[in-house]
């Protein structure tokens, strides 16, 4: 036998080097979205500035005794007052491509218009990681330096949110390691804990981000959790503990070549050209600020990184 | 005739050296200090006898973030951070002595600037990207900031409100290990946390006793 026609032989003439793929596989990134444990304030688009001032008031006054002689008006309580204030600022994320990768593209290739549609997941990461940023400034704490993150951290959270009378749902937002950590001290619990259904399902694998409500707070595992002094900075808080503004874009900027505005979205994206050498670009914006929006509101955990 | 002065080459200009992979950004911040917050610290106890530690965090130069604004502008996040009672440590404060500018930039590919702190250290090994900590650099960094005078004493209530709290733990803890059985995971916490108590107390008896002001006499 003799002048088989095989791959190894005549595979470089009659058969290419190899197909390149149209799916696209995407590398593992975390895109938790904290936005819906966050109360917004407003929005600054076409407002005329680029801070927001919300009033905070204390409506922490019991009614007391009148005075015994009927005669003598009582005295005005000086009503509790502050404000946050949020200003916005500019977040970009911008990517440049050749003419001659964009030319030589086929159907379903990475180029520019899937890198505009893929804007959305950079603000949200930027966003989750300005949340987090915010956790260190809460000043009540819960602090485990060195030491993993165990039930006993998250109960006594909950404890200072109590006490605190916090109102709401609570949100505890754990770096990836404290979550596990905090994991594995479950499966560990004694008493009427390991007879909730919740703490016998914290066993099983979990998808990135939401990982389920434990002793009644939603638990949220992002790899955006800040470290500092060889700790994760994780937080609890309930509504209005963290908030946040943005300033939505009205219409086109001058001059740009919309890529996408979505009506309402604080994100839009838009070309631009480069003639010589030949370039082309797409960039994306967002306006937003975050902050702490009442101190007591929230509680910092401080567990081993 | 003025000599012209050229700047030296760096290790982190040469050709050769090592940089980061392109990572996630670590932004720059600033450490500050609240007076509600310590940390008890065993190792620091062992060292130098003094085991409440100021809890430090970081205050993130973080546009958009605690009223930071365009550019890093952070004068507002320095009002909001003080009217709540934080003291910020001033990186270049003389009294931080070999502490002073205690934030690097480490070389980095990518456009994400990467800051840590002195304390922390960084290679790439396979690939991965590992970070270490100097735990005893950061703990007499801590010790150093209130013997310095630059964060002050812990004061008495705050103390023992810490030491009532782990006090208030390990009580929670004995009664689930007495009421829920065997539970070798809590019994190991009760065990730390009740070392961690009995040092708090210790060092509280400790401690010399205040100096007795003269009574004052009415005229």
């Amino acid at each position: 036998m003799a002048n088989e026609i095989t791959y190894t032989g005549s595979g470089a003439n009659l058969r290419a080097a190899e197909v390149f793929n149209r799916l696209i596989h995407e590398d593992l990134v975390d895109r938790t979205d904290l936005r819906a444990v966050c109360v917004k304030l407003g929005d600054l688009g076409g407002s005329g500035s680029d801070t927001i001032v919300t009033p905070r008031v204390a409506y922490d006054d019991a009614m007391s005794a009148a005075n015994t002689d009927e005669v003598t008006a009582a005295d005005n309580t000086a009503l509790g007052n502050a404000a946050i204030t949020l200003s916005v600022a500019q977040q970009i994320l911008a990517y440049s491509s050749s003419d001659k990768l964009e030319i030589t593209g086929g159907a379903g290739h990475l180029d520019l218009e899937l890198l505009a549609q893929r804007m959305v997941d950079g603000y949200v990461l930027r966003f989750t990681d300005l949340v987090c940023a915010a956790f260190p400034s809460f000043t009540a704490n819960v602090t485990s330096s060195g030491v993993d993150m165990d039930v006993d951290d998250l109960i006594a959270a909950i404890d200072i949110m109590e006490q605190a009378v916090v109102p709401g749902q609570l949100a505890c937002a754990l770096y990836t390691v404290q979550w596990t950590d905090l994991r594995n001290s479950m499966r560990g619990e004694g008493g009427p804990a390991q007879y909730k259904e919740d703490v016998q399902g914290a066993i099983m694998a979990q998808q990135p981000g939401y990982k389920g409500r434990y002793y009644g707070v939603d638990i949220i595992a992002t790899d955006s959790v800040t470290t500092a002094g060889g700790n994760s900075l994780g937080a609890m808080w309930g509504a209005g503990g963290i908030v946040y503004a943005e300033a939505s874009p009205t219409g086109r900027m001058p001059g740009a070549i919309a890529a996408a505005v979505p009506a309402g979205s604080p994100v839009y994206a838009e070309f631009a050209r480069t003639a010589d050498p030949g370039l082309s670009q797409v960039v994306g914006h967002a306006f937003v600020a975050v902050g702490i929006g009442e101190d007591a509101r929230g509680v910092e955990i401080i567990t081993d990184r | 005739m003025a000599a012209i002065v050229g700047t030296r080459q760096t290790p982190q200009d040469s050709p050769g050296s090592e940089r980061l992979p392109p990572i996630r950004t670590r932004p720059r911040y600033m450490l500050m200090w609240h007076p509600l917050r310590w940390d008890w610290s065993t190792e620091s106890y062992e060292e130098s006898g003094v085991g409440w530690l100021p809890n430090l965090s970081p205050l993130f130069l973080t546009p958009g973030c605690n009223g930071v604004g365009d550019g890093n502008v952070w004068d507002l996040a320095a009002v909001r951070t003080r009217k709540a009672g934080w003291q910020i440590i001033m990186p270049d404060d003389p009294r931080l002595g070999t502490h002073k500018h205690y934030m690097q930039r480490l070389p980095a590919r990518g456009r994400a600037a990467v800051w840590a702190s002195i304390w922390e250290s960084v290679s790439v090994l396979g690939g991965q990207v590992r970070w270490q900590h100097d735990d005893a650099g950061y703990r007499a960094f801590a010790r150093d900031l209130v013997e310095s005078g630059i964060v002050s004493p812990m004061d008495d209530v705050t103390r023992d409100a810490m030491i009532q709290r782990m006090r208030e733990r390990c009580e929670t803890l004995e009664t689930r290990i007495a009421t829920g059985g065997h539970n070798p995971s809590a019994e190991r916490r009760l065990e730390r946390q009740q070392a961690i108590l009995a040092a708090m107390e210790g060092a509280s008896d400790d401690k010399p006793e205040p100096k007795r002001r003269g009574k004052r006499v009415e005229a």
